[in-house]
């Protein structure tokens, strides 16, 4: 059994806080991924599971047992890092055999030859085993280092945003092929990534970290649908979540968000309840670039807005507008034809937006029932 | 402002030709993304627009007259590097202020000028500090400002946002498209990321192995994409490929993929190359439907092996045959793994390449 958990770490660096009592219960057989920005804290929770870290606080725990105090080789988890980190000067099969023949057990060089054959055929590496890692293109040396962290069976694979020093077309096939073989090998993988697109294709769940501390922890769909603050909304999802400040205008069993730019009445539903008694307050509302309608999209529109730039991007197109001095995104069909400078009548789709307090927490999600992050 | 012409360019480093045999015009005023992986010779052509690299053969002319052997500085030339050269001892003002200094512009000509480029910018704000205690995004802000200031005829950008978190760079491609449409300036941006190249270059010249594969609108290379090569870089979910046999006796062009259960594909008929012994079918994952497996509208059937989910959209990996497949839909369709679907290629937006060029029928 793999099941990973953090209880309570919290980690510092001098006056920076690296990890600030984080809590995570990672399944068994759980493709796991850490999103967040560069300095969240994402490399130092791996380098905590794995062993290279301490915590001042709490405890790691691997299969029900707590490891914290044990060296990484006593863990039993493999790692690959963001450099890659190949011997230059072995080849491609020794830089394979190189964690079984430096392991604590002695394992016998037939045992080591089946292992590194095995691993070679599962990640489809076998004609270059006689191959220097110079003379590997980016994406085979990525899989040589995926291969090195395999071939020892450990307990659990910690990667450490493995793909970022690849094309994008690389990146885009070794998505769904590290998805194939987590599922193949069944276990415990935490992946770390600040590309939300890597997490929200390959993840079971994801945890979205900032400034050290958990903001959410959910599904792709929990965490796309339903973020619970304004951090979440913006660092999934592609170009991010919309948000424009309103001012909340209740009365009559009437609810209205006002801007400078327009006023919606918003979607009356029991949960909307909760947003009446904010009268005069001070809201952001969310809304992604696909939930904005725009032209014939949008018919009876009251809202105009002058369109700043298209970006075509093939099978849909980025429509960039002046909403009321700010620049708003909205998602389009790609064979609209739309120019800039043009004035467009734009809809926001009530039953998809958010509202968000002025701490930036979710306080209404018209597409579900909003859960709330822990407390500060 | 200025056109370019690079005519018959080859650049050799010992014996490997970085580029080769590559045309390209380059209109006044134009946005153009040079695009390709690495190593197909995009930095190399780059490096010889700038004048930090000499064609090995061929010309490249700006506004007409030969520049080959001209030195940077006397190209009229800007540029914006993936790390930005600032000065960190110096302000932000400073910095945009730098390029005018030096060519002894006088003191309020320097500042009006720089406080323009910053509002064009969004850093107004920011001119005082010091480069130290600016963010990355506004520090990348501060280079192109530092470039743009001495108004070159070329401005020649490096994968410029590489550093950049994803949100900005989002926001950078919308600003940086505003800026050159408003500066009407010509601008070139190299990069590998084809999601930047669609979204913001009126033009894309798309290189692979140091020759050109393809040089046209977004539009263009999108949707008729001249090879496979094209075909399969271009687009955030790849292209489907499915190797398909030709009968050209009839009216249409009837495709048949050698898969169990296919019915083939009747498209409008096409020229090009004929000779080719196989030929290769491409659909863009969001011109196939999923369908019943019993429909009639199913060309193919598959299973579902994994879905990964966007936010907007699903993207369904299937195989049918042995084939690999991917196939995006909404995100409220959710197939299971493992579950059989019929797949419904829109004909219309077929593509058939031969396998010896490679090249598209047209």
């Amino acid at each position: 059994m793999s099941r990973v958990q953090i209880a309570g770490v919290t980690k510092r660096f001098g006056d920076v806080t690296a990890l600030d009592g984080i809590e995570l219960d990672i399944a068994d057989g759980e493709f796991f991924c850490v999103l967040g920005p560069p300095g969240a804290g994402k490399t130092t929770l791996l380098r905590t599971i794995v062993g290279l870290e301490r915590p001042e606080r709490g405890a790691v725990l691997i299969g029900g047992t707590d490891v914290t105090d044990l060296v990484p080789s006593e863990r039993n988890v493999s790692i690959v890092f963001q450099n890659l980190a190949l011997y230059p000067d072995k080849t491609v099969y020794d830089n394979l055999a190189f964690p079984l023949r430096q392991g604590r057990e002695k394992v016998a060089s037939s045992e080591i030859d089946r292992r590194v054959k095995e691993t070679a055929a599962l990640l489809q590496i076998e004609p270059l085993l006689k191959r220097r890692p110079a003379n590997l293109s980016g994406g085979e040396r990525q899989r040589v280092a995926i291969g090195r962290c395999l071939v020892r069976a450990p307990r659990v694979y910690l990667l450490d945003e493995p793909l970022s020093a690849l094309d994008a077309l690389l990146r885009l096939q070794m998505r769904a092929e590290l998805k194939y073989l987590q599922r193949d090998l069944g276990r415990t993988l935490v992946y770390v990534t600040h590309d939300q697109v890597e997490a929200m294709s390959m993840a079971d769940r994801i945890c979205v970290l900032d400034r050290g501390r958990v903001q959410q922890v959910g599904t792709p769909d929990d965490v796309y649908n339903r973020p619970v603050n304004t951090f979440v909304a913006t660092t999934v999802g592609m170009p991010p979540m919309n948000l424009v400040p309103v001012r909340v205008e209740a009365g009559n069993g009437d609810v209205q968000l006002r801007s400078s730019a327009f006023s919606i009445r918003a979607p009356l539903d029991s949960r909307i309840e909760a947003i009446s008694s904010r009268h005069g307050e001070e809201l952001q509302v969310g809304v992604r670039p696909e939930d904005l309608r725009i032209g014939a999209e949008a018919p009876g529109a009251t809202m105009r807005c002058r369109v700043i730039a298209v970006e075509p991007l093939g099978g849909e197109a980025i429509v960039d507008l002046d909403l009321g001095g700010r620049i708003v995104k909205a998602m389009t069909g790609p064979d609209v034809r739309i120019e800039p400078d043009e004035l467009l009548p734009v809809a926001f789709d009530l039953s998809r937006i958010h509202l968000f307090g002025g701490d930036g927490r979710s306080v209404y999600a018209a597409g579900g029932a909003t859960t709330f992050a822990p407390a500060a | 402002m200025a056109q370019i012409q690079i005519q018959q360019v080859t650049k050799t480093f010992g014996r490997f030709d970085a580029v080769q045999d590559l045309d390209l015009e380059i209109e006044d005023g134009t946005f153009v993304a040079l695009l390709g992986p690495s190593g197909c010779g995009k930095s190399t052509t780059m490096n010889m627009l700038s004048g930090l690299l000499e064609p090995s053969r061929g010309q490249i002319r700006f506004d007409g007259a030969v520049v080959n052997k001209l030195k940077p500085g006397d190209r009229n030339v800007g540029f914006v590097f993936q790390n930005y050269a600032i000065f960190t001892h110096m302000s932000a003002f400073d910095n945009i202020a730098f390029g005018l200094r030096i060519r002894k512009r006088p003191a309020d000509e320097i500042d009006r000028e720089v406080r323009q480029v910053a509002q064009l910018l969004g850093i107004e704000e920011m001119l005082e500090r010091r480069t130290t205690d600016l963010s990355v995004n506004d520090l990348q802000k501060v280079a192109i400002g530092r470039s743009m200031i001495t108004k070159p005829g070329i401005f020649l950008l490096d994968e410029p946002f590489s550093n950049l978190d994803a949100g900005f760079r989002s926001y950078m491609r919308a600003e940086l498209k505003k800026l050159q449409r408003e500066l009407s300036q010509t601008m070139i941006y190299v990069t590998h990321d084809q999601i930047e190249a669609m979204s913001m270059a009126e033009k894309i010249a798309i290189m692979d192995r140091g020759r050109l594969q393809q040089y046209g609108t977004p539009d263009e290379v999108y949707n008729q994409p001249s090879n496979r090569f094209v075909a399969g870089f271009v687009g955030s979910t790849m292209m489907n490929f499915l190797p398909t046999t030709l009968d050209r006796s009839g009216g249409d062009l009837v495709l048949t993929i050698p898969v169990v259960d296919a019915r083939p594909v009747a498209v409008h008929p096409r020229d090009g190359d004929g000779d080719s012994d196989s030929f290769t079918l491409g659909i863009r994952p969001e011109h196939i439907e999923l369908v019943d497996p019993g429909s009639s509208s199913a060309s193919l059937r598959g299973t579902v092996t994994l879905i990964e989910s966007l936010g907007p959209r699903n993207i369904v990996h299937l195989t049918s045959d042995g084939y690999l497949l991917r196939v995006t839909v909404p995100p409220t369709v959710r197939p299971r793994v493992g579950e059989a679907v019929g797949l419904d290629l829109d004909a219309r937006r077929v593509h058939v390449f031969a396998d010896a060029s490679g090249k598209a029928l047209a």
